[in-house]
């Protein structure tokens, strides 16, 4: 009895305590993630022959639950190469900044700059590949993939010029079709298809992929002839209805390979829980984003003659 | 490295601890099987916080939700005298952790009702077993021999049952995934302690270790169809072996220096590693109350510990070397020194660490995916790590205690990760403290108080997005989501830290002494950080939601020794 009265105001607390301890048990916490100013996207592919475009946009908070990235309309935008400058105009319509007076070239070496209000002058750095010509095309027969399909057997051959090298491998099935309506009138249309690569060495699959495009560097071949063979998604060169499988080898930057690699792989792990994160490759100075370049050689084959 | 040895039984009576709480309780009894001959000690603790909290969890939930955690665990030791020169011990010791978060709901649609719970969680636990001989050979030289017998599980599981109830008919379907990975140890070791002199200490001796490495396997269960799946890493044995010599020297009644040299091989899939790690100690005696010292070590280690980086649960696994990734090596140096005034004691010790061979997943490496081995999964790289650590203590008078500050910085750096710039490791704690304080006002009551503080662990969250360069697909084109990682381990979780306070108060009785303790784990309910996850609230705003496991936990218990 004397213990227990002189713990009684022990025992006061009793309650305090299991309040306390009630008000407890919501076991979450929502985390501020600190607000920065938002940094600048720029994001620009230079294409050999073709017009230079670039676009500006601003990054958002990750919790921001805008997922439109609006362009920036009001800066000012320059390219530069061998010394001479000249300005991009905004084009409402493709809501890039872009020149029609000027075509990149291949073997140059770009600067882009552009300067943004509030903001130090965000730029990148690239040289555009020299083309890297198909050399050949050769269809090996046709391959049994299961009991209910097949597919193409394919060999993409081109020379490694001496150097570091990274290439994007595509495909697409190409067909000019037409019909002729009730009243006699010839109708054409186009039924153009991209076509899934598989490269049978297992070196240059990846987890993920770019619509069926092949990313490849050139350690296994370097300053050689590369013979690259490929299973196709679904058997095109038999069809009896012809048409044409196109390859485009597009030889690209050091920067345009790790863009698309790191991308590729963080979108094809979006929502797992037990991915490692993914670091997106990206080269702007004072932003964000990638200055790629590129340039295209493209070999048809005609479908349905072999 | 940490020798920890269990408490022996007492050899001449028959004794029993224990306490019964609210959140946990504990007992060991101990005494002889045959008195000063052989005796035995059994002791078992379990926490039941989550069964307590269960339907408070639930309440605040609608019911819906819980979330706990439990450990368990299980000793044994017997000790037998041979003779005067000779001694048994057989120990065993069991114990599990369980985290684990339920949930259950159910919706209606097309006249079905469908009720489902879903599970996850993570369980680990360790099993030990050591036979001990303990021999003296002279009065000069002693030796024991050890083998042990080892079980280290870890266990990630996600379970699944839905019950659709129709119109006259009820489906159960249960479906479940497990990860787990585990390794067994057998080994034997042989420690000898030589005295030739007051001068000299010797100690040297030899061990060998046989691994059994489970590193990852991935099973999938459903009651549907025909979809039982077992997919994973196949067992790696190894052999870990060692030789080691060292000296503890009085070279002069001020100086004394410890000297070694460790010998340690790794031997696994046709492969062989060696390392030679010489070892200095020295200590200086300024005067009876200051000393100072300083330490050269270099280190070798044949088991990784492999961390997820992202936000998810802490799932670290243990893998060893192999043929295609080597052990890790680190060298340290260290110096320091110890001031006694009256009755504090402070010590101060900087240090500075070098390590290489380290492993880190790669960008994106998932292990889930065993299609790939986790040897191709991972990058090795080097690591660095500095601090200063201070500790003032108080040994003697009725409050006794100490506080502790470390300030320290650890990173590492790989060639195939952080586009080959150092980062912070994730359990880089750049301040951490803790003090600890006890009074004993009478000569039956005592009250102690516990703070920690530790910087939060390092981990990587986007914090923002942006637009991705232009991607071409079906003649059309869009632009993807970009999450955009300043670095890896860029973002810091909260701060942990953390008071506890108990009161205890006691009194013998006939039959022994019975104690009362009253507690409060976590007494400002800090929610320290378990792991996060980005998600959604109910209005559909995107959130970093961090998951904690333990609130404020009053204790009350009753102790009984006899």
């Amino acid at each position: 009895m004397n213990t227990l009265l002189s713990f009684r105001r022990y025992f006061l607390l009793i309650p305090i305590v299991g309040g306390m301890f009630m008000s407890s048990c919501e076991n979450t916490v929502d985390i501020d993630i600190p607000f920065v100013k938002p940094q600048v996207t720029l994001n620009a592919t230079l294409i050999h022959n073709t017009f230079p475009k670039v676009r500006l946009t601003y990054s958002r908070h990750i919790l921001d639950n805008n997922w439109e990235f609006e362009p920036i309309t009001t800066a000012e935008v320059k390219l530069t190469a061998d010394g001479q400058s000249f300005y991009l105009d905004y084009n409402e319509e493709s809501e890039e900044y872009i020149s029609l007076d000027y075509m990149v070239m291949e073997g140059k070496e770009y600067t882009v700059e552009a300067n943004v209000e509030g903001y130090d002058i965000i730029s990148a750095t690239e040289i555009v590949p020299n083309q890297v010509p198909i050399k050949g095309l050769v269809y090996n027969g046709k391959a049994q993939v299961d009991a209910y399909s097949t597919s193409d057997d394919i060999t993409l051959i081109f020379d490694d010029p001496i150097g570091e090298n990274h290439y994007e491998i595509s495909a697409y099935y190409y067909r000019l079709n037409s019909y002729t309506d009730q009243y006699g009138n010839e109708f054409y249309y186009s039924d153009n298809q991209p076509i899934y690569l598989e490269p049978k060495n297992p070196t240059y699959e990846s987890d993920f992929f770019s619509n069926g495009a092949v990313s490849v560097d050139d350690k296994l071949f370097e300053g050689k002839e590369a013979r690259i063979d490929f299973f196709t998604g679904g058997n095109y060169m038999e069809l009896d209805n012809g048409g044409e499988v196109h390859f485009v080898l597009k030889a690209v930057s050091p920067s345009y390979y790790y863009y698309r690699s790191t991308s590729g792989l963080q979108d094809w792990n979006e929502g797992d829980p037990f991915a490692q994160p993914v670091q997106v490759f990206s080269n702007i100075e004072n932003g964000i984003g990638v200055l790629m370049t590129g340039n295209i050689s493209s070999e048809k084959m005609e479908t349905g003659s072999n | 490295m940490i020798d920890i040895s269990m408490k022996e039984g007492n050899m001449q009576e028959f004794k029993g601890e224990g306490s019964i709480g609210l959140i946990a309780s504990k007992v060991t009894v101990e005494g002889p099987i045959k008195k000063d001959k052989t005796s035995f000690i059994l002791s078992a603790r379990r926490t039941y916080l989550d069964i307590l909290a269960r339907p408070l969890i639930k309440a605040a939930t609608e019911g819906d939700e819980n979330l706990g955690y439990y450990f368990y665990d299980l000793n044994g030791k017997v000790n037998h005298i041979v003779n005067d020169k000779n001694r048994l011990y057989l120990s065993v010791y069991s114990g599990d952790d369980k985290a684990y978060s339920k949930f259950k709901n159910f919706y209606v649609n097309d006249n079905e009702r469908t009720e489902y719970d879903e599970e996850f969680g993570l369980k680990w636990g360790n099993f030990i077993s050591a036979l001990r001989w303990n021999n003296v050979i002279n009065s000069r030289l002693f030796s024991n021999y050890t083998f042990t017998y080892s079980k280290y599980n870890f266990d990630l599981f996600s379970n699944y049952e839905e019950k659709i109830t129709g119109l006259g008919a009820t489906e159960t379907n249960t479906y479940s995934d497990r990860y787990f990975s585990g390794i067994r140890d057998w080994a034997g070791r042989a420690d000898f302690e030589f005295i030739p002199n007051p001068d000299h200490y010797f100690r040297f001796g030899t061990n060998v270790i046989f691994h059994k490495f489970s590193p990852g396997v991935y099973a999938s269960k459903s009651s549907v169809g025909d979809n039982d799946l077992q997919l994973g890493a196949e067992e790696l044995n190894s052999t870990e072996y060692a030789v080691y010599a060292e000296d503890d020297i009085n070279i002069t009644s001020r100086l004394k220096a410890n000297l070694g040299l460790h010998y340690s091989g790794f031997n696994t899939e046709g492969q062989n590693y060696n390392s030679l790690q010489p070892r200095i100690a020295a200590r200086y005696l300024v005067n009876s109350s200051t000393s100072v010292k300083a330490s050269y070590v270099t280190m070798a280690q044949f088991i990784h510990l492999l961390t997820n980086a992202g936000l998810g649960l802490p799932t670290d696994l243990w893998v060893p070397a192999t043929a295609n990734i080597g052990p890790q090596k680190a060298m340290q140096v260290a110096i320091g020194g110890v001031k006694n005034f009256k009755s504090f004691e402070l010590s101060a010790e900087a240090y500075y660490k070098t390590m290489d061979g380290l492993i880190e997943y790669k960008d994106g490496a998932t292990y889930l995916n065993l299609d790939e081995d986790w040897q191709d999964k991972v990058a090795a790289g080097e690591g660095l790590s500095y601090g200063l650590e201070l500790l003032l203590q108080k040994k003697v008078g009725k409050i006794s205690g100490w506080i502790g500050y470390t300030l320290s910085k650890t990173e590492r750096r790989f060639e195939e990760i952080n586009f080959g710039e150092w980062f912070p490791y994730k359990y880089d704690r750049r301040h951490d403290v803790s003090l600890a304080l006890a009074h004993e006002w009478k000569e039956n009551k005592d009250f102690s108080v516990v703070w920690v503080y530790g910087t939060g662990n390092a981990v990587s969250l986007p914090t923002q997005r942006y637009e991705g360069a232009s991607v071409n697909s079906n003649g059309g084109s869009w632009r993807p989501d970009i999450e955009y990682y300043e670095s890896r381990n860029n973002f810091r979780n909260r701060d942990y830290h953390r008071l506890d306070v108990s009161f205890s108060w006691w009194k013998t009785k006939k039959w022994g002494e019975r104690k009362w303790t009253l507690g409060i784990y976590n007494v400002y309910n800090r929610m320290n950080p378990f792991f996060m996850d980005i998600g959604y609230d109910k209005q559909s705003n995107k959130q970093v939601k961090q998951y904690s496991l333990f609130p404020i936990i009053p204790s009350f218990s009753y102790g009984f020794k006899f």
